[in-house]
């Protein structure tokens, strides 16, 4: 039997920092684990300096056996360059990427990254000619990367797998459907999903949506839940009681949809004899900027112990456990985003604050988590609550609690909800 | 080993003051980890943001931009051309204003970077492509992204 092949499709891979990239690595990582030879297709290094910014980090993390093979991208839309700026769009910015983002979508359905599509299906076809790939493993956002997979299936006969971190046609943060039905991208999704050979989603609410939208495909749907990566600094704590608690919050922060004003009042609420620090840690999204107003106010909560630290370097983060004593988890109201760092945060066997409402996805993997202190609802008042219980739980702990409570997290491993699709490929890649 | 240098940043922000307010936010959180510069913000002269950054400030002789913004925020009630209209007009009026204060070449000419903070500015920015060599720019994360070249 010989080593099967994987291409990975996946345009946000290291260097970049979005969130998407942990999955793609975990998932290369993982099947080169388990006996594969995996090649990864993706965009050129310097194509994420200028735009999102990157962290090095990162590439550290990816198995030195995967063959990485890069393609030329840009995001002209998204150039702050002025030297390069044509005349025309000097003299009308908004005219100018108006034009551009509709003739980006000229190959794909898909504003700006739809023009990745004819250099990715040319890269694959080498990657293919030079070692036949068994199966195409193409993960979105964005979803030109299916184009890619759906490629190499008509020209070659690969089967392949949709891995739908996010979702094309429903807004996972709204819950409303982004196109209309029978348009383009409807129509487009529709028959890449008819030669699927799997379907994954990140949780149950997104894979059961898609599982109403396009019954036919539904029996090949799976989800393959985001889970933490496994690190040897990983280990379960020892608590002691203490006075001075601190809190820590990592992951990005989105004014837009995180609670973070709500987070600072009741910040303001929760201490007063027995003060607590809280660090935030984390890139701002929407371009890296936080809304004068919150910026002012999150300068001011610094004198009430809640400071920003600014973003942290992927291989830093356990570092940054260990410095903390309880986690907060601030996520965005919707029934649809679980958020990877979920499963990071139950690993970690420490106190999780939840700033949420009860519609967040992630309510179904903390549910039973014997430290998980939840804001009965996102007010000041009932975030104060919440941040004091999980103090006490710090000040004054109690050793088995917080043992179940690490061994609770340890079932949302990448590779505990990898295996059983991995091994379903491998079984197929071995009949093929 | 690089020698890491402070290089110098002028950002022009003649637009709305919360632009250049969000542009030094990004910029205070962003040297945070590796980025640090000297910074000039040549702003209006009626309206100065507060400095989390501590940077020298330079007004400029813009004060009659403000009929143009009220004609401007009447222009929500426009259509999508007449803003483009605006848009154009406005980014010439600042262009032209800028134009019109030396030291603001002498200070391009001296610079490393210079940002435009908002869309207003770009015009402005541009037109200095020839009185300086340093790396124009607009938007946060290439100011950074121009800066951590520049340090290193």
């Amino acid at each position: 039997m010989s080593v099967p092949h994987l291409l990975l499709v996946a345009l946000n891979f290291p260097p970049s920092r979005s969130s998407g990239v942990y999955r793609a690595v975990a998932v290369a990582n993982e099947f080169v684990r388990t006996g594969w030879d995996v090649s990864v297709l993706t965009v050129e290094e310097e194509a994420w300096a200028r735009v999102t910014g990157t962290d090095a980090s990162l590439i550290g993390r990816v198995d030195p056996r995967v063959r990485v093979v890069r393609t030329p991208f840009s995001w002209p839309h998204l150039d702050g360059d002025l030297r390069r700026w044509s005349r025309p769009r000097i003299e009308a910015p908004y005219l100018w990427r108006e034009l551009w983002l509709k003739r980006s979508q000229r190959n794909f359905p898909e504003p700006v990254t739809g023009r990745w599509l004819p250099t990715a299906t040319a890269a694959a076809d080498t990657v293919h000619a030079e070692r036949p790939v068994d199966v195409t493993l193409a993960t979105a956002s964005p979803a030109v990367s299916f184009a890619v997979a759906a490629h190499l299936h008509d020209r070659a006969g690969v089967p392949y797998v949709m891995d739908y971190r996010d979702a094309w046609q429903l807004d996972t943060a709204t819950g409303r459907r982004t196109v209309p039905a029978g348009g383009r991208v409807d129509r487009y999704e529709r028959r890449l999903l008819d030669d699927a050979t799997e379907v994954w989603f990140v949780n149950e609410p997104i894979r059961a949506w898609h599982a109403r939208l396009h019954p036919h495909a539904a029996d090949k749907m799976h989800v393959v839940a985001n889970g933490f990566d496994d690190d040897p600094q990983r280990r379960e704590r020892r608590p002691h009681a203490k006075r001075g608690v601190t809190f820590g919050y990592v992951g990005t922060l989105s004014p837009g949809t995180h609670p973070i004003n709500e987070l600072l009042d009741g910040w303001r609420l929760a201490f007063g004899a027995d003060p607590a620090t809280g660090i935030l840690r984390g890139y701002l999204a929407g371009g890296g900027a936080l809304p004068p107003d919150t910026a002012a106010r999150l300068r001011a909560a610094a004198e009430t112990g809640l400071t920003y630290e600014g973003p942290i370097p992927k291989a830093e983060v356990f570092e940054f456990y260990n410095r903390v004593d309880a986690l907060i988890l601030l996520a965005a109201s919707s029934p649809f985003v679980t958020g990877g760092k979920v499963a990071e945060y139950l690993s970690t066997g420490m106190p999780i604050v939840s700033v949420h409402d009860r519609n967040n996805a992630s309510r179904s993997l903390l549910d039973g988590y014997p430290l998980w202190f939840p804001a009965a609802e996102v007010s000041p008042e009932a975030i104060a609550a919440a941040l004091r219980r999980a103090a006490a739980a710090v000040r004054d702990p109690d050793p088995e609690r917080w043992h179940r409570a690490f061994v609770h997290g340890q079932r949302f491993s990448r590779a505990a909800q990898l295996a059983p699709r991995i091994q379903a490929l491998t079984l197929g890649a071995d009949r093929g | 080993m690089p020698t890491v240098v402070e290089p110098r940043l002028l950002i022009v922000g003649l637009g709305p003051t919360a632009t250049t307010d969000v542009l030094l936010s990004y910029l205070d959180a962003a040297r945070r980890t590796d980025t640090a510069a000297r910074i000039v913000v040549a702003h209006r002269r009626d309206v100065a943001p507060p400095d989390p950054c501590g940077a020298r400030w330079l007004a400029l002789p813009v004060r009659t931009l403000t009929p143009r913004i009220a004609v401007e925020q009447r222009g929500d009630h426009l259509g999508a051309a007449a803003r483009l209209v605006l848009a154009n007009l406005r980014s010439r009026q600042v262009a032209h204003a800028a134009g019109r204060a030396p030291v603001l070449g002498r200070l391009a000419a001296a610079a490393d970077v210079v940002a435009a903070a908002d869309p207003a500015s770009v015009r402005a920015v541009c037109r200095l492509r020839r009185r300086t060599r340093a790396m124009l720019v607009t938007g946060e994360q290439a100011m950074v992204y121009a800066l951590t070249r520049c340090a290193r």
